[in-house]
């Protein structure tokens, strides 16, 4: 029987001081180490007994995975909490739907624990940062033995549960552009409840010239087994003049174009349905925020 | 392996071994005797484990005790003066029945401080918001809310 009130197995604990003594030690126990950062979705699957862990690896005393900077774009250490993204101005001011992924994070407390880099790392389908990231164009620089590879995020999601992270490797920085001028970016989500995972959520990323649609990317989670790029629907707008018309056909589009499934939160069909309503709004809003850039 | 940790509980230093799979809030409860932060949900959905590490509300059950080494601790026993006088938050919950069987209450108060001190002047959607972790089960919800609009601070008084 699974009790929450205990973490009953026992594991080795290690602390590592810099990246390079992480990344030994994930290199000396292989699979049998996982990584803590904010522990808001490991320890809870630890707990629920649905991951076996040797070696824990606790990077959260790691200081150079642990910055913010702006300078036009963005570079983010891992281990910044949703919390500090959604106080961050520059976030707020131009990664708009960065911004609302964040604050949409179930509570202040897991916002306050919670990293980015765990939230991409443990791959959950309806990661809320990873469509916002996605659509924002973001890339993922991964250190291990041997040296460091950039990514977009977009090629970093396997399966559930599964990145492209290879054995001993580490996730140091993400990486995001700045949007440029007359663009705009927009999160929405579905739950339950506010305290809750997504439903469906999608994101989306608008770059305007008067009235056509120049570019545009969008993104959406717990539809499929990763968070997944609708390149289908981004089709419908690119290149076209802006109109309501073409935002609703973009939603029907993403309906067909998504994978979901039924589970404890949803059902596919509903998932199918509420996906065309967020996209149309996330589009909407996206046009309105890049015509006041 | 037991590791030994420092922690300091509502200003006082205390010096633990602990195990890596020990849980903050079982070294507080079971080991400090501070039961005032609860079991709920072990999963961090509930809230009512809250305490305040280094002045931000996390969540007990979700922290490893070995992890928290040098940090500063708050629990719902170290919020009132030391003659034992209620912090006014406290005091704003009994005033408006936001107590009914105070499962949630610690976590409830706890936020509120945080809310508090960073938002001096909340309005009622910012507090339900700053709440929306912390789960109450007898859904007093209102008086709740009511009790943390009672200790804002309007600007002309900040």
């Amino acid at each position: 029987m699974v009790n929450t009130h205990i973490l009953s197995p026992e594991f080795a604990y290690h602390e590592p001081r810099s990246l390079t003594e992480a990344v030994a030690l994930l290199q000396t126990h292989g699979p049998a180490a996982r990584v803590l950062a904010g522990g808001t979705d490991l320890l809870v699957q630890m707990k629920l007994g649905k991951v076996q862990v040797q070696h824990l690896v606790n990077i959260s005393r790691i200081p150079e995975l642990r910055f913010l900077t702006s300078d036009g774009g963005l570079k983010i250490g891992p281990l910044t909490v949703h919390r500090d993204l959604e106080k961050s101005p520059a976030i707020r001011e131009k990664f708009s739907a960065l911004f609302e992924a964040a604050r949409s994070v179930t509570s202040v407390q897991v916002r306050l624990m919670g990293t980015l880099g765990g939230n991409l790392c443990h791959a959950s389908p309806a990661a809320d940062s990873a469509p916002a990231l996605i659509v924002l164009g973001a890339k993922i620089m991964l250190t291990g033995g041997g040296g460091t590879r950039t990514l977009p995020l977009e090629d970093f999601f396997v399966a559930p549960g599964k990145t492209g992270l290879k054995p001993g490797e580490l996730l140091a920085e993400i990486q995001v552009p700045d949007p440029g001028p007359a663009s705009g970016s927009a999160f929405l989500k579905l739950g339950r409840v506010a305290a809750d995972l997504a439903k469906v959520n999608v994101a989306a990323f608008i770059r305007r010239e008067r009235d056509v649609c120049r570019e545009c990317r969008i993104a959406s989670g717990a539809v499929a087994p990763t968070p997944v790029r609708l390149k289908k629907a981004e089709e419908v707008l690119r290149g076209q003049g802006f109109g309501g018309d073409l935002c609703r056909l973009a939603g029907e589009k993403a309906a067909a174009e998504i994978q979901p499934i039924t589970d404890i939160r949803s059902t596919a069909w509903y998932r199918r349905e509420t996906i065309k309503i967020l996209v149309r709004d996330a589009l909407q809003e996206a046009w309105e925020r890049a015509g006041r850039t | 392996m037991k590791k030994p940790i420092e922690l300091i509980v509502n200003g006082q230093k205390h010096e633990l071994l602990v195990a890596p799979n020990e849980l903050l809030l079982n070294v507080l409860r079971e080991r400090l005797g501070l039961t005032g932060a609860k079991y709920g949900c072990g999963i961090g959905e509930c809230g009512a484990c809250t305490v305040l590490v280094d002045g931000k509300p996390l969540l007990a059950c979700l922290a490893l005790a070995i992890s928290m080494d040098g940090r500063e601790i708050t629990t719902i026993e170290g919020i009132a003066e030391p003659d034992g006088r209620l912090d006014p938050l406290q005091e704003a919950f009994l005033q408006n029945g936001a107590v009914q069987c105070g499962f949630c209450t610690s976590g409830m108060i706890l936020m509120g401080r945080a809310l508090l001190s960073e938002n001096p002047n909340p309005t009622e959607r910012e507090i339900r918001e700053h709440l929306r972790g912390n789960t109450c089960r007898c859904t007093g919800y209102t008086q709740i809310v009511n009790a943390i609009e009672d200790c804002k601070c309007p600007p002309e008084e900040v």
